[in-house]
């Protein structure tokens, strides 16, 4: 069985969203910054469960104003959020959303607390973990850089949109 | 206590002071500030932007509020900027513009005479369009080379037909066409998708939407408006067909129904406009017969310029150089001989432009030979090669112009003149003049011959025979038959015949001798090379019988001399006696004569 699912990267400027999926797609990385206009389009395939699952993922340009990114998530069957370890910030971008359309919380989320490779410079405290936790989402730190945990986070997702 | 420590401070930090004093000069002094910084400023900003992440950020709204107001502040200076970059872009674009629009009248051109053409004017005669219309809208060429038919909502693909190239990802290209759609919304703050349309190159995406679905169709080539009309159409057919499966995720893309739908939609221009099959067959027919006709028309045509030029080729004299034919007329140009017969090409549709020339044709040259002997009925001629062979008759004095005449022909290189001089007129005059003279006069002129018979005297006969063999040299006489009345022979038989009997011993024989005087005076004129031998006979009784003799024929030659004969040509001869008798004879006292030939040094 052939099913393609849409996923959506969701996350500020510069947490590493095109690197994850750079990562995801291609095992690189690059080391200088540039940023996404409007959105990447990339697929991936991958087996679960004797389904070929098309995972066509949208990269969405970092979020700053309100609403822009309604468009894109349209019929999403998927989203990861992308935090920066390295800026706590990063992370209210999860309420702003979830409140702005509230129905996001219905779909098969995961969420990357990234740039684990600099962990000595995050600045994320346990308040931020905890209110990250009542989002019930997966969560897992990720390096785009490294690779950790790129691969588990989108083959979780995949399990979730096709269970 | 203060001053005291500034005494202190100056003696122990004099020279640290004195920096801090230019320090503090240089960073309050704007000039000299902007200097210093000015210096290090370019490897500050790199710095920066290696080291600070948040650099790029803090300058990207300045730099955007700045770059927003020097456009509106300064439109002219940013026109004139951008001119150099955005002129050359447009002239390229005008270019192509042309480019196409010059390809699309040479192909106008190319269709104009053509059997396309004329079905196409016939089309747009029907449609009531102008035939312009109509060319513009059947060579504007185009091909649908793929349909995504894409969920609106999440832009997965729900199929794909068409070119499918192994290095893009179909799912990715509706993917990133939806995306484009949500850019475009995003960008002018509407939920409403606003891209219609998009090309690169020869390359045009038509975005048709369905309330579930859009059909992006991709088209290679000049697309028309109808055939966004066609998406638009599709698309809404695909709702009503298929309404089902654009909700159906699962059976996204394995749809095998929809997937032959779609390919049936896969168009090129030939197969939308003419949806309908045509039927060629009575094209094919009438085509056909077009060509029979023409070919027919043109066989025809063919046969009457043949059977004219045939024509004019038949004609014995004239040279063509070409044959036209214009405005139902044929035009023959090249040499005419006047001699030539043209009787056969008199008609209302055959124009002679020809020149004057000689001919050497035979038949041409025949006909000059004719027309001068048109006046010498009896004279035939053949022509072979140029060697003229004449037979027949003709007068000796008109036979010299005639060839003369004849030879001057262009073309005959020979003459063999088989021709009998005929009598001239003037023979029979001259013969008319001694008819009276002959008796039983009459002649005929064969084969170059003038036989004349009858009997004429000898004077008449030399007189004749010599003005004919003076005038016609040409002609050959035959005179045997003429009997001469007194001829030589028989003057000199009569003379030789003739015996002067002297019975007595004188006797006066004048009367006798005048007889043959005449006679012998003749046969001398006639024939000076003859003496004459007087023979004096006696019969030998007595002794002076020879004597006698002599003087018998001394008279005879006294006689003839003194009638004015050559004495030397009179020979006196004495038959003598050998044996004399006892009895008179007188028959035999006589004189006789005898002509002899001598030779004319004997007569000197």
């Amino acid at each position: 069985m052939k099913l393609a699912k849409k996923v959506c990267l969701i996350g500020r400027f510069a947490v590493g969203k095109t690197s994850l999926v750079k990562q995801y797609i291609s095992k690189q990385f690059g080391d200088k910054y540039k940023t996404t206009v409007g959105v990447s389009i990339s697929t991936k395939e991958v087996l679960i469960n004797d389904i070929e699952l098309s995972m066509v993922i949208w990269d969405i340009a970092g979020f700053e104003q309100d609403g822009h990114y309604a468009h894109y998530l349209r019929g999403v069957h998927g989203l990861i959020w992308v935090l920066d370890g390295t800026e706590p910030e990063s992370f209210e971008i999860l309420d702003i959303i979830s409140e702005s359309i509230p129905e996001i919380k219905q779909i098969p989320s995961i969420c990357f607390i990234n740039k684990h490779d600099l962990v000595d410079e995050w600045r994320v405290n346990d308040e931020d973990i905890e209110k990250l936790k009542s989002h019930n989402y997966a969560v897992l730190n990720s390096s785009a850089k490294t690779g950790e945990n790129v691969d588990a986070g989108f083959n979780k997702l995949a399990e979730l949109m096709v269970s | 206590m203060s001053s005291e420590r500034d005494i202190l401070k100056s003696l122990l930090l004099k020279e640290e002071l004195e920096v801090l004093s230019q320090l503090k000069q240089k960073i309050l002094s704007e000039e000299q500030f902007t200097q210093e910084i000015s210096r290090v400023l370019s490897g500050a900003i790199k710095r920066a932007q290696e080291t600070d992440k948040g650099f790029e950020r803090a300058l990207a709204k300045p730099i955007k509020t700045g770059v927003t107001k020097a456009f509106t502040e300064n439109k002219q200076s940013i026109v004139d900027s951008m001119l150099p970059i955005m002129g050359q872009l447009i002239r390229k674009t005008v270019t192509n513009s042309i480019k196409q629009f010059v390809s699309d009248i040479n192909r106008v051109l190319e269709q104009r005479f053509s059997l396309k053409a004329i079905k196409w004017r016939w089309q747009a005669f029907k449609a009531g369009t102008s035939y312009a219309e109509m060319v513009f809208k059947k060579t504007i060429s185009y091909q649908v080379k793929e349909l995504f038919v894409i969920n609106r909502e999440n832009g997965l693909l729900i199929q794909h037909v068409g070119d499918n190239d192994m290095l893009i990802d179909n799912n990715a290209v509706s993917a990133m066409l939806t995306a484009i759609q949500d850019f475009i919304g995003d960008s002018l703050q509407t939920s409403e998708s606003g891209l219609s349309s998009a090309a690169i190159g020869d390359v045009s995406y038509f975005i048709s939407l369905g309330p579930k679905a859009y059909l992006a169709t991709v088209i290679k080539g000049s697309a028309t408006e109808r055939l966004k009309e066609k998406s638009q159409q599709l698309i809404e057919n695909i709702h009503a067909e298929f309404s089902e499966l654009l909700t159906q995720e699962e059976k996204y893309q394995q749809d095998p129904e929809f997937d032959v739908y779609l390919r049936s939609h896969l168009l090129s221009k030939s197969i939308s406009d003419t949806p309908k099959k045509v039927n060629w067959l009575p094209w094919i027919i009438g085509i056909v017969l077009l060509i029979s006709g023409l070919i027919y028309m043109s066989y025809q045509k063919r046969q009457k310029f043949n059977a004219v030029e045939n024509l004019a080729q038949s004609i014995e004299g004239l040279y063509i150089k070409s044959i036209k034919q214009t405005d139902g007329q044929y035009i023959i140009t090249g040499l005419l001989d006047p001699r030539a017969d043209t009787t056969k090409l008199i008609g209302p549709n055959i124009v002679l432009n020809t020149q004057a020339f000689i001919s050497l044709d035979p038949v041409i040259i025949k006909k000059r030979i004719r027309i001068l002997l048109d006046n010498h009925k009896n004279i035939n001629f053949d022509l072979f090669d140029g060697n003229l062979l004449l037979t027949g008759n003709i007068e000796k004095s008109a036979s010299e112009d005639l060839l003369s005449e004849l030879t001057a022909i262009d073309g005959i290189r020979s003459i063999n003149n088989q021709l009998s001089y005929i009598e001239p007129q003037s023979i029979a005059h001259l013969l008319k003049e001694y008819q009276n003279k002959f008796q039983q006069m009459a002649y005929h002129f064969d084969q170059n011959t003038l036989t004349i018979s009858g009997t004429v005297d000898y004077n008449s006969y030399q007189s004749l025979t010599k003005e004919i063999r003076s005038q016609y040299s040409h002609i050959k006489l035959n005179d045997s038959a003429i009997l001469i009345s007194d001829s030589t022979d028989k003057l000199i038989n009569i003379v030789e015949a003739s015996i002067i009997n002297f019975p007595n011993e004188i006797e006066d024989n004048s009367a006798q001798y005048a007889k043959l005087a005449d006679k012998i005076e003749k046969i001398f004129n006639r024939n000076n090379s003859l003496t004459l031998e007087i023979k004096g006979e006696s019969d030998c009784y007595g002794k002076t019988s020879n004597q006698h003799s002599d003087i018998r024929a001394q008279s005879a030659i006294n006689f003839f001399t003194q009638r004015g004969l050559d004495s030397k040509r009179l020979i006196k001869k004495i038959q003598p006696c050998v044996n004399y008798i006892i009895k008179p004879d007188l028959s035999k006292l006589n004189v006789t004569f005898d002509f002899n030939q001598i030779s004319k040094a004997d007569l000197q």
